[in-house]
């Protein structure tokens, strides 16, 4: 029974269906529906990967194996609490004026194109349309976060337009370069775009062009993924963009493209493997990564802008998961695999608060909200205060075991500088965001500040959905999901 | 088993003050009596342990398996375990009945089951640290009693003091928190397990080098949460603006999870220590110590001063410490238990009497709304209960005799005295050294609790509020007192309490000593060496209540036939005492601030205004202000140089698509010679 | 001088001190006529001069009745013996003056033509403080004057302190208020609560013509004329000021230290 199919085609219809829909409410319930939809499929899916290992459709068009398994349930719980909170959020908008009907359909419409586009990402097989899917991703949340149409989300969307397109003009040509070496040595036919074919053949294709072809691809999905120093694009488009969205890109679209990229770096280390050079795509994850996680928490410090904090928090962690993959052990992986989704429920909370706030006090500048959100949207700031001290890495939280569980990996693989470098990384980062954090968040409303008297605050089933699941998960993780998260690091460990 | 009846007691007060939070009166008496319940449990149990001498309590056990392979939460009980349960329950049990008094001031203003809930479960979680078996459960106890305590210190939120100390804290907690954790981690490596039974002993596996890294880490991280200077910054931030008998908690017990992280991991992990690190942990002693009093001796804020003295506290208990390593070096271990012991001591009657102090002050802070001293006063009329527990609590501090202070100062005395005479090499100077500069501590703590107590409870009242106090209520006075009746009996009965240390010097020193420490049938305490220098507070106090007839009979004899008059105070013939002829607490300490100018580089502003003679000033504005030498040289600087860093890597997004792009192409041709 | 010198200096020079009570009083200067006498006998019927030249109105001759002279209120200025015709006032070169009773003092009728000398205390009083007598001065709003001639008991040639008299600076520790001055309204307090923290026993002397009656302050709104009124005083001795014999005869008088018989006790 076909699953991969479905899991494209659900969020691809609803995405149509919202075009003539004429209510906003149906939209939004189309919405929750499609992506609910897509997480049970997932959830039949991991099942379907453990039975069988990897599962193929359209003659090996799509394929799922643990990894992409892990992804789609990824994108699923992440898109499904987005729609459940855009709903309110966008009623709320329209009530203010900030936003038309026309705009709000745009949303409802998009957002389930770039689902479609990111499943596409974690199914394919043929490396060229993984490409054109993250493009397709890339295109759709570009609309996304120009979705105000104010001067500053233009500029976001612009920046974030032409630094994608370089980033993907860049890692098409690495992917060409890649299919060009798959062509050098097998000068008979053309052979399969396929990953899974590519992977068989790796012992034989040429390294120097495979190293060439990994810089390119790095390069480019890094861009995507938010490399530093090619994340400038970052903290614009996500702080720009309305708060669903920036949750959905915070969330996981970064997570796409270094699937992206670990697709390549699993491709590489194959081929490298051995060789002189072998580990060379490890050393890079390992040196961006820690450069991403010293860079952020200089902006987090001096941050005055409550998304664009929470942009750079993400930065931070996306640097963890690459350092944890690059340390290339089982438990590090694994670590990060952790990370990555705990991440994904921990970082959409936390800008479904921002999004409340911002609508409540119209504006998200530090100063302007000034100290005393407690009193005005308790609620709120219970959840985001609970979100907070997981982003940080505290524990009863996951992200506290993934966290420590990479450092001591560091440790055992006799990289203390590794370790300590993300510690103190973590640590500065922490300083920050409680610093800024408790800024707002704690005290009492000034005497000339506006608005003053507690209200109530909007889209708590999501937060406390992604809440509850990430403390139930911190402490229990069902054998099914731990078993495939293990296969999932088996492959990127490059012993599948 | 009793101390699993302790934790569920603590986990049902957690839960049942959040549900009944509504509900203030039911949350308060619930929450805080369930903590006072598991107090009880814990009390009961860790003495009954330590009596029964057995060296493992409670042998590993898994609580739960996390997901993640190795991560698992496991508890192990032993000696030295169940000393600071001890600590931990009867503090908490003091505390908790305090509570059920003082969370009544809260009533309407804040969310009593939030305080109560989140009591109960710092009080969980620290047991939990000193219950830890392995490396993952001290962590999240560790992080989690921060994360708990920094909840408490921005309990009043709303004052911008109390957001910026929580910061404060919580900073320095988890640097703290990352120091300790790569220290075990680098245990952990060497002996490829978490737990703390593959940990012991473990020192020898490392090389030198791994072995005082470690150390270095280990010392700056429970340093820094024990409060020892340099890195003290917070606790006189941090402890002052949380809710009294949250810093009674904080002072009394959570430092000491400082002291317990370093017991813990110099004596049982790392093995046998070089001489320079008990050395440098009686110089950090000393120095905490001296510096600790000498600030607290400027404080006019009463809960900064015993935040200082805290500090000081501290000190005594890491000159211990680090005498009894320095002896594990030299090898005379009797000595090292001496001042194991020593430290030990000091470490429960700090914990018991600085608490009765905070609970004190937060009695007199309910009374008279203010933390200055220079606005109370005569609140011994007014308050006569609380007072008189002060005093008990003074005087314990100052180490006067017969109380428990000068129990374990003076086991300090001995063991430091007799340290010049283990070795011959020059380290030898630091031990009369650390003696002479203990006797100076004594002698400025004793100065520091006369003004406290001085300029709070005595003379005249200096404001409204002082003059329309009143005596605290019934569980807060019994509260107190509970902390009183330890206090005196730590103090007349050491050798019976000496003999709860037994299993935990056996297990950490290898030496049981309570046996050659108590004389003449447990009456008098020796120092256990040929020179046998003895005390007995037990006889002291004895001796002061079997003379007391003769005076007693002098008076009946010949001074009843004198007539007595009561004449008010003599006052120079004045229209009558006024507060302002009182001693302020700034004048008291004048002397000592002009002696230790170097120090303290006091700055003094007087500004006058007048009208036509300067002699006949209309308005007059005093300022005198302190250097805070660790912030202004050090942390400050720091500080300002890492955001200075932060706002000029802020150019690298400037807003310019060309700069961006330029970043990407620099990236790939770097890449790209980097590849070939 | 350093103090070697002061040492050898003072081997020197020897005992300087007075020996009185022992010996014989030093002789009083000539401008100080001790005592007055007064014998109303002598005076003329209808002679009043003396009661209008007393700048304190110390001298009263009521009709009928024979002159009155109230020592205490006298500050010997000798105004009255130089205009007298008769001699009846006349000054007696007699240093001692103190009396017990505030009556003592007022001389002319027969039989009082001079001071009743002031009676020791009695024997429990004299024991506790015969041999040590500390005394705390209240000086109430007066010229000085007494105090200065009260000082100079202090120094060496007098040396109160051989007879265990001494000043001191709390009442608490004194057994006896010395008070000059008229006692201004603004020291009354003042005094009042100097002789309340006094312990009991205790005594009060009140010393020279202002704190007796007010000396020249009598009968300003602003003062109390004299110590009388406000406590109870064991020991007058008038002067203005007294000499620093006087005082020391008070003194001595009263702690029976004088040790000759005296006919006049």
């Amino acid at each position: 029974m076909l699953l991969l199919t479905p899991i494209l085609l659900v969020p691809l219809s609803v995405a149509l269906l919202c075009l003539l829909v004429p209510s906003r409410r149906v939209m939004a319930a189309l919405g929750v529906l499609a992506f609910a939809t897509t997480l049970g499929l997932g959830i039949a899916l991991l099942h379907e990967v453990l039975a069988r290992g990897v599962v193929r459709e359209w003659s090996e068009f799509l394929s799922a194996d643990a990894l992409s398994a892990w992804m789609v349930l990824l994108i699923s719980v992440v898109s499904l609490a987005t729609s459940l909170y855009a709903g309110r959020y966008f009623e709320r908008d329209m009530a203010a004026g900030v936003i038309t009907m026309g705009r709000v359909r745009e949303f409802f419409v998009l957002t389930p194109l770039f689902g479609t586009g990111m499943f596409l990402v974690v199914l394919a097989n043929n490396l060229g349309v993984m490409w054109a899917a993250v493009e397709g991703t890339a295109l759709s949340s570009v609309l996304l976060v120009a979705l105000y149409n104010r001067r500053n989300s233009l500029e976001a969307a612009w920046k974030y337009v032409i630094l994608g397109s370089l980033g993907l003009a860049l890692a098409l040509l690495g992917t060409v370069f890649v299919y060009a070496a798959a062509c050098k040595s097998h000068p008979d036919s053309l052979p399969s775009f396929n990953w899974s074919y590519l992977m068989s053949v790796a012992r034989q294709l040429d390294p120097l062009q495979l190293k060439l072809a990994f810089v390119f691809v790095f390069v480019g999905y890094g861009t995507k993924a938010g490399f530093a120093p090619m994340h400038t694009w970052l903290p614009d488009a996500h702080s720009e963009a309305p708060s669903p969205t920036s949750a959905m890109l915070s969330g996981v679209s970064l997570k796409i493209a270094l699937y992206a990229l670990l697709r390549f770096h699993i491709l590489t280390t194959a081929c490298l493997d051995g060789g002189p050079d072998a580990g060379f795509s490890g050393h890079l994850l390992l040196g961006f990564g820690l450069f991403s996680m010293l860079l952020a928490p200089s902006f987090i410090l001096v941050q005055r802008n409550l998304k664009r904090m929470l942009a750079y928090s993400s930065l931070e962690h996306m640097g963890l998961i690459c350092t944890g993959i690059a340390l290339n052990s089982p438990l590090t992986i694994f670590g990060a695999l952790l990370h990555m989704g705990y991440h994904a429920l921990t970082k959409p909370v936390l800008f479904f608060a921002a999004g409340n706030i911002h609508q409540t006090f119209h504006s998200l500048e530090f100063r302007v909200i000034g100290p005393g959100v407690g009193k005005v949207l308790p609620v709120t700031v219970v959840l985001m205060g609970l979100a907070a001290l997981s982003a940080v890495g505290l524990p009863p939280f996951g992200l506290f075991f993934s966290e420590l569980t990479i450092i001591s990996g560091g440790l055992a693989a006799h990289q203390i500088t590794v370790s300590v470098v993300i510690l103190v990384a973590l640590l500065a980062s922490f300083c920050g965001i409680l610093q800024q954090l408790t800024r707002i968040l704690l005290g009492a409303r000034k005497p000339g500040d506006h608005p003053t008297d507690a209200r109530r605050s909007d889209g708590v089933p999501a937060m406390t959905l992604l809440l509850g699941s990430l403390l139930l998960f911190s402490v229990w993780l069902p054998a099914p999901l731990l078993e495939l998260m293990h296969q999932a690091a088996a492959i990127i460990g490059g012993k599948p | 088993m009793l101390l699993t009846f302790a934790l569920w007691a603590y986990v049902a007060g957690m839960a049942g003050a959040l549900v009944l939070q509504r509900a203030e009166r039911l949350a308060n008496v619930l929450g805080f009596g369930l903590a006072a319940l598991g107090g009880v449990c814990g009390v009961v149990f860790s003495v009954s342990s330590l009596a029964a001498g057995r060296a493992v309590t409670i042998a590993p056990v898994t609580l739960w398996s996390g997901p993640i392979p190795d991560v698992r939460l496991v508890v192990e009980a032993d000696a030295l375990s169940c000393f600071f349960v001890l600590i931990v329950s009867l503090v908490g049990l003091a505390i908790s009945v305090f509570s059920l008094g003082y969370a009544r001031t809260y009533y309407g203003r804040k969310n009593v089951g939030v305080l109560a809930a989140v009591f109960n479960a710092l009080l969980l979680v620290t047991t939990l640290v000193f219950i830890a078996g392995n490396l993952w459960m001290f962590l999240i106890a560790w992080e989690l009693m921060a994360l708990l305590a920094y909840g408490m210190v921005s309990f009043e939120h709303e004052d911008r003091e109390a957001r910026q100390a929580g910061v404060l804290y919580f900073i320095m907690s988890h640097l703290d928190a990352a120091c300790i954790l790569l220290g075990f981690l680098m245990l952990a490596q060497a002996a490829g397990d978490f737990s703390f039974a593959s940990l012991r002993g473990i020192g020898a596996k490392l090389s030198p080098q791994q072995r005082d890294a470690a150390f270095m880490l280990f010392v700056i991280g429970f340093g820094i949460k024990a409060g020892a200077v340099p890195l003290h910054i917070w606790l006189p931030v941090a402890h002052p603006v949380a809710p009294s008998n949250i810093s009674a908690l904080m002072s009394g017990v959570l430092i000491k999870t400082g002291i317990y992280g370093l017991v813990r991991v110099c004596f049982e992990f790392l093995g046998p220590p070089p001489m320079w690190w008990g050395a440098s942990l009686l110089a950090a002693g000393t120095v905490s110590a001296v510096l600790g009093v000498l600030y607290a001796l400027m404080e006019h804020d009463l809960k900064r001063l015993l935040a200082y003295h805290s500090i000081e506290n501290i000190g005594i208990i890491l000159m211990g410490i680090g005498a009894a390593l320095m002896f594990l070096h030299t090898g005379h271990a009797v000595l090292a238990s001496l001042a194991l012991i020593a430290g030990l001591y000091h470490t429960i009657n700090h914990a018991v009497f600085k608490a009765l102090l905070f609970l004190g002050a937060g009695a007199v802070l309910h009374a008279t709304h203010t933390r200055n001293m220079e606005e109370m006063g005569g609140l011994a009329k007014r308050m006569r209960w609380t007072s008189l527990f002060f005093l008990v609590g003074a005087v314990a501090i100052s180490a006067l005799p017969p109380l428990n202070g000068f129990v374990s100062e003076w086991l300090t005395y001995q063991s430091l005295l007799q340290g010049f005479g283990t070795t011959t090499s020059l380290v030898r100077l630091m031990f009369p050294l650390g003696g002479a500069m203990l006797a100076l501590t004594g002698a400025l703590a004793a100065a520091c609790f006369v003004k406290a107590f001085g300029i709070t409870f005595l003379a005249q009242p200096r404001s409204d509020h002082a003059r329309n106090a009143h005596e605290a209520s019934l569980p807060v006075l019994i509260g107190q007192g509970v902390l009183t009746a330890a206090c005196v009996f730590l103090g007349l009965f050491p050798t019976a309490f000496l003999k709860l240390l037994d299993p935990l010097t056996q297990q950490l020193t290898g030496h049981q000593l309570s046996q050659q420490l108590t004389l003449a049938n447990g009456l008098v305490l020796s120092d256990a060496t040929a020179q046998g220098g003895t005390v007995s507070t037990l006889g002291i106090t004895l001796m002061a209540v079997y003379l007391l007839p003769v005076p007693l009979a002098l008076w009946a004899m010949f001074g009843r036939k004198a007539r007595t008059r009561i004449a008010p105070t003599w006052d120079c013939g004045q229209r009558g005492l006024t507060p302002q002829m009182e001693y302020t607490a700034t004048g008291f300490s004048k002397p000592l601030r002009m002696i230790f100018k170097a120090l303290f580089r006091p700055r003094r502003e007087v500004q006058r205004e007048y009208d036509f003679s300067p002699y006949f000033a209309t308005t007059l504005r005093f300022e005198s202000h302190m250097e805070e030498v660790f912030q202004t040289r050090f942390y400050r600087p720091v500080n300002l140089w890492l955001l200075r860093l932060s706002r000029r890597l802020r150019a690298l997004q400037a807003g310019s698509l060309q700069a961006y792009l330029i970043y990407v192409f620099i990236t790939l041709v770097a890449l790209l010679l980097f590849a070939s | 001088m350093s103090v070697h010198d002061t040492l050898l200096n003072r081997l020197k020079r020897g005992c300087e001190t007075m020996a009185y009570p022992k010996g014989p009083a030093p002789a009083l200067p000539d401008r100080h006529g001790g005592a007055l006498k007064v014998e109303a006998a002598k005076c003329d019927a209808s002679c009043s001069a003396c009661v209008t030249v007393c700048p304190t109105e110390a001298i009263a001759r009521p009709a009928g009745k024979p002159v009155a002279l109230d020592l205490g209120r006298c500050i010997f200025c000798a105004e009255c013996v130089t205009v007298c015709p008769t001699k009846a006032i006349t000054q007696s070169n007699d240093h001692r003056m103190a009396v017990r009773q505030r009556e003592d003092l007022v001389l002319g009728d027969t039989g009082k033509e001079q001071v009743r000398l002031a009676q020791a205390l009695d024997e429990k009083l004299r024991r506790l403080f015969g041999r040590s007598l500390k005394l705390r001065q209240v000086s109430a709003a007066g010229c000085n004057a007494c105090e200065a001639d009260t000082n100079v008991l202090g120094t060496i040639g007098w040396d109160l302190g051989r007879f265990g008299i001494q000043f001191v600076a709390s009442p608490r520790h004194a057994d006896g208020l010395l008070i000059t001055g008229p006692v201004s309204k603004n020291m009354e307090l003042a005094l009042k609560k100097t002789y309340i923290a006094l312990p009991e026993p205790r005594i009060v002397i009140a010393l020279g013509a202002c704190a007796i009656a007010g000396g020249p302050f009598i009968g300003h709104p602003q003062h109390h004329n004299g110590a009388s009124g406000l406590v109870p005083v064991d020991l007058f001795i008038p002067g203005c000021p007294p000499h620093p014999l006087t005082i020391l005869d008070g003194l001595l008088r009263l702690l029976d230290r004088l040790g000759e018989s005296d006919a006049r006790r």
